[in-house]
Order: C-alpha cells, then structure tokens, then sequence
C-alpha cells in the first residue's frame, strides 16, 4: 500500500469517525434529536428554546470535549515521540496536575472573578512549571526516572491544590474541587471555550511544528543533531506547546487522563511507526475518544453525572497495565 | 419521606433522655458549643454567661444568623485541646465530625450532645424543644416555637392568593437543585412557592442538567450565595449564558446563605424574605 492511500485511509476514516460522534452527540440530552433536526435547529431562530439548548449547551459541549480530547492526544503523541518513552502521557508526567494547581489558585483567590482570562492563564503557568520541573529533573535519563518525577510533580501539585483549599475561605470549596478534578464538558459555555481557544490553537501549532524534529530524533539524538535539527530548539517547543495546549484545556474540562497515553499507542502501528504523521492522527483519535467517552456517559442511565475523567480512567488504566507486562516482556 | 422524618425525631428524642439523667443533677454552667447549628440553639437558649464558647464560624455574618449576638464569645475549631481548656460540663456538637474531640471530652466526664440538623421546620420544633429541656430553658423554648408558628401560619394565609402555587427550582452549592429533605424546601414551601425538585422526584439534592432547566424553566430561580467576592464554580451553573434566553419568564430571587444553612427555626426568616421578593413578580 503506497503511503498516500495510506494517509487517505487512516485520515480519511479517523476525520469520519470524528465528524460521526461529534454529530450524536449533538442529537443526545433531555431530548433526544434525529441528526436532521439537530442540524435544522442550528439555525432556528431565538425563541425556539430546543435551539438556544442545541447551540449555546450541547454545542459548547462538544466543541469543549473535540478540543479537549484534540489536544490531549497530541500532546501525549509529542510526549512519546520527544522522550521516545511509550509510558509518556500528560496526565502521568504531572502537566495535568499541574495545570489544575493553577487553575485551582485562580479559582479561590477569587481573581477569577476579576479577570476571567485568569483562569486558563493560571492553568497554563501551572502547565508550564510542570513541564519545566519534569525535564529539569530527568535530562536525558530514562523511563524509570521520567516516570519517577512524574509521580513526584503529580504529588506535589495534589498536596499544594488540598493547601489551596484549606486556605480557602469557602467550606465549600474542596468537594467542589474534588468534582471538578475528576473532569467533565457538562454545561460548559462559549465563553469557557472562547476563553482557551487562543492559548490551545497557539499550544497546537508549536506542538505539530516538532513533527520533522520527532521523525529525526526517533533515529538518535546524534542523527538528529547532524541531519541540522536544533535539540534545544526542540525541547522548547515541546515545553511550550504541551503547556500552552494541556494548561487551557484543564483549565476548561478539569484533569483528564489517560487520553494522551492511549490515543498514540492505538494509531502508531497504523502510520508504520512515524512519529510525526501520529501527530494528526492522535489529535484526531483523542478528539474522537474523548466526545466518545462524553457521548457515552450521557447515553448511561446513571442518576448522578459520571465523570468524563472517570470514564477515561476506566479505559485507560487497563491499558496502561497492558503497556507495563509488554514492557516487561519486551526487557526481561 | 415521613417515616424517614419520624425515625429522625425519634432518634433526637433518645438522643437527648440520655443526657436528661445528668442534667437532673443540676443545670449546666459551662456550655460549649462546636457546631454551627448548635450555636444558634445555645445562643436563643442560654443565658450568655453559661456559654463558654461557640464554634469560629458563629461569628461569620455570611453563615451565621446570629453572628452580632455571637460577638465577643470566644470561637473554636473543636480540639480536644481546646475542650481541655474550657473545661465545659455540656459540649454540643453536630451530628458528624469531630470524632476524636467528642470521644476525648466523654473521656473527660464531660455530657456530650450531638445536635441533629434540621431538616424541616417540624424538626426544628422538636430541636428547640428538646434542647430547652437540655439547658433548662423550657419556657424560651416555648415561645420561640410559638413564634416559629405564627410566623409560619402568617405566611401561608398571605400565600393562599397564590393559586396555584407558582413554580420554583433552588440551587445549592455546586448547582444542586434542592429536594424533599432539605431545609430549602421547607422554606420554598413555607414562602408559598411549589418546589419543582418535588415533581421530578429529587430526594436530599441532585445534579440537574442545564438543558433540563432550560426547556421548562420555573416562574423563579433561587441562588444562594456565599460571599460575592468569593466565586464557586457552582455559581458557573446558574450564570450559564444559555440562561439569558429565559431571563423574561424566569425570575431569579437570592436569599442569604446564613438563614438557608444550620438556622433551624430562624429560616423561618429566609421563608419571610423569599415570600416578599416573589410577592413582587406576582399579579
């Protein structure tokens, strides 16, 4: 199979299945709307109530869940392409835990309510110092020690968000928190997403600009360096787009895991193992899994909201299990 | 729902003939109270200088109703050091928490009561009651719920006008639409308003989807709010944009958190205001 028919295939039918779930899960709530409708509704007029539900919630939800999942999966592609580590995700290295610290100090110091823009910023510098923290403390050591600081910024940042709430003057605030940490799209609004979308478009562009680099580092860092690819330059825009695209979108769905370490992993055998068409690939799987798994919890009869990082959790911890015995196998 | 309310009272009742046998020893002198709800009892009940201290937050005029009486009583946090020190003779607590504190102060020989939440202005009664027998208060405990009840049969003569009963949805921290077997349905009720959590079968508080509220929303909205300058993300669920939409056919009423939460028979208060404030939007 020539690699064109290739791309069209595994592009193709990913941007499809995108498109599909992105599309039911419009048609799913209090009322359930056949896709026709859904797309008539988008353009009903204001006094149509069912419109305002489809346009300004079910809408915003979707396009929060889309680019949630979007940039999740591509970070956790970049991650694995740039530490060329297969247990490199987000979620596990810490950035998630991170950006959810910032998050959570701008929340309850109350400067939220001041400058909105407070929020995703908060999330990003979180995001930001966890990445730092992370390559500052492992260099170029290996899995172990990645892993190893990821367990200690993820910790870390956990004990300093529970400070944050014993500080906070509202009693309230910790079961708050606790909930919003366990991630959900749910009634989320345009102006939640308007308030990401810059910060995660600029986060993406710089994260897909480390393709060739990734492709070229996947053969050595010494052939990197001679085929003219700056390292350094490199690290830096791994450290700037994951926290500019992880940071925001924490901020907007809370900590959600285990969609960067999974997406990848699933698509890479398909792209023969090429680090930088897996970008795509994964930023489109991860927005397809995460609207999936959304989609899923509002299909589920449940009584109480189930949480979106819940559900991912559920998939993902399985297969990180998986990942941990073939590693084991792989070196005895 | 009743017999669940029932088997509550009943279990405040034996509750509290534990500790009558001691308090026939004498009244006590030296109460201290841990429990935000406790506090506001302690404060109708008993004579200032038998109370020792209040729990910090009864001073908090954002949770406290009583906090301006409260001035100037020592506030715990509920330590065992604390109680070590105050050497009280009653320490009243809340229904949970405090474990350790409570079990050391029974070490002590100190009479413990845990206070059960009002969930009702009927278990607010049987409360007031019960706890006048406690502090030797039994007369006060009288008139207060005497006061309780014309003030609540005031407000149901001037809510007959209102048939039938217009529509209302209160939300909680977190955006938790308030149910059957929460005070804030017993205040909704009391102000004359028909709780729309009663029809969609919400027991004690739950999650409602916005979309829900959206496509039939009730003749009014009730928030309550913690401090304004202090923002929850539960407030984010009742600010939703969406909500703009309904602004014309859904008013929205704030009543103070003080008199919502832990106020027993003085949410009669919060019943008070509601009423007067949904009085205006009425024809």
């Amino acid at each position: 199979m020539s690699r064109r028919t290739e791309n069209c295939l595994v592009f193709g039918g990913l941007g499809l299945l995108t498109a599909l779930i992105a599309l039911l899960s419009i048609c799913v709530g209090t009322v359930f709307l056949s896709p026709a409708r859904a797309l008539e509704l988008l353009f009903a007029g204001e006094d149509e109530l069912l419109g305002v539900a489809v346009r300004e919630l079910r809408l915003p939800r979707t396009a929060s869940a889309l680019l949630v999942g979007g940039t999740l999966g591509l970070a956790g592609a970049v991650l694995q392409g740039y530490t060329r580590n297969p247990l490199a995700d987000s979620g596990l290295l810490g950035v998630n835990g991170g950006a959810a610290l910032g998050a959570v100090l701008m929340l309850y110091t109350g400067t939220f309510a001041h400058v909105s823009l407070a929020l995703p910023l908060g999330g990003l510098a979180g995001a930001l110092a966890a990445t730092l923290l992370i390559v500052a403390l492992t260099g170029k050591a290996g899995i172990a020690s990645l892993i190893l600081a990821g367990v200690a910024v993820s910790s870390l940042a956990a004990a300093l968000t529970s400070l944050v709430l014993n500080f906070s003057p509202n009693p309230y605030a910790g079961m708050e928190i606790v909930h919003w940490l366990l991630g959900s799209v749910a009634d989320r609004s345009w102006d939640h997403v308007g308030l990401v979308l810059p910060f995660m478009t600029a986060g993406v562009f710089i994260l897909f600009l480390t393709g060739p680099g990734l492709r070229a580092l996947s053969l050595g860092e010494d052939t990197a360096s001679s085929l003219g690819f700056s390292l350094r330059r490199l690290r830096w825009f791994v450290i700037l787009g994951t926290a500019l695209a992880v940071g925001p979108a924490t901020a907007l769905a809370g900590a959600i895991g285990f969609v960067g370490l999974v997406v990848p992993h699933l698509l890479r055998p398909l792209l023969r193992h090429d680090p930088a068409r897996l970008l795509a690939a994964s930023a489109l799987g991860g927005a397809a899994l995460l609207t999936g798994a959304d989609l899923l919890i509002q299909l589920l009869p449940a009584d109480r909201e189930f949480k979106l990082g819940v559900m991912t959790a559920l998939v993902g911890a399985p297969f990180f299990f998986y990942l941990i015995f073939k590693i084991r196998k792989e070196y005895p | 729902m009743v017999s669940c309310m029932s088997r509550g009272i009943r279990s405040i009742v034996a509750l509290l003939c534990l500790v009558a046998t001691h308090s026939s020893a004498g009244e006590y002198r030296r109460i201290a109270s841990i429990n935000l709800a406790a506090d506001q009892l302690l404060l109708q009940l008993a004579d200032r200088d038998r109370i020792v201290a209040l729990s910090f937050l009864a001073a908090d005029p954002e949770l406290s109703p009583l906090s301006e009486e409260a001035a100037g009583i020592p506030g715990i946090r509920g330590s065992a050091e604390e109680i070590l020190t105050l050497r009280p003779d009653l320490l009243l607590a809340g229904p949970h928490g405090h474990r350790h504190a409570v079990e050391f102060a029974r070490r002590m020989g100190v009479a413990v009561i845990r206070v059960p939440v009002a969930n009702s202005f009927e278990e607010a009664r049987e409360i007031l009651l019960q706890m006048g027998e406690v502090l030797d208060a039994e007369r006060r405990a009288r008139e207060l719920v005497i006061d309780m009840d014309e003030r609540l049969r005031a407000l149901r003569l001037k809510a007959q006008a209102w048939d039938p009963a217009p529509e209302a949805l209160a939300f909680g921290h977190g955006g938790y639409a308030q149910g059957t077997g929460t005070m804030m349905h017993a205040i909704l009720e009391a102000a004359g308003l028909h709780n729309r959590a009663r029809d969609l079968e919400i027991v004690h508080e739950k999650r409602m989807s916005l979309e829900e509220l959206l496509l039939s929303p009730p003749r009014f909205l009730i928030a309550t709010r913690y401090h304004p300058d202090n923002p929850t993300r539960g407030d984010q669920f009742v600010n939703h944009r969406a909500l703009r939409h309904i602004e014309d056919r859904m008013h929205r009423l704030e009543i103070p958190l003080a008199t919502v939460n832990a106020s027993g028979n003085l949410s009669v208060e919060a019943a008070e205001a509601l009423h007067e404030q949904a009085a205006r939007h009425m024809p």
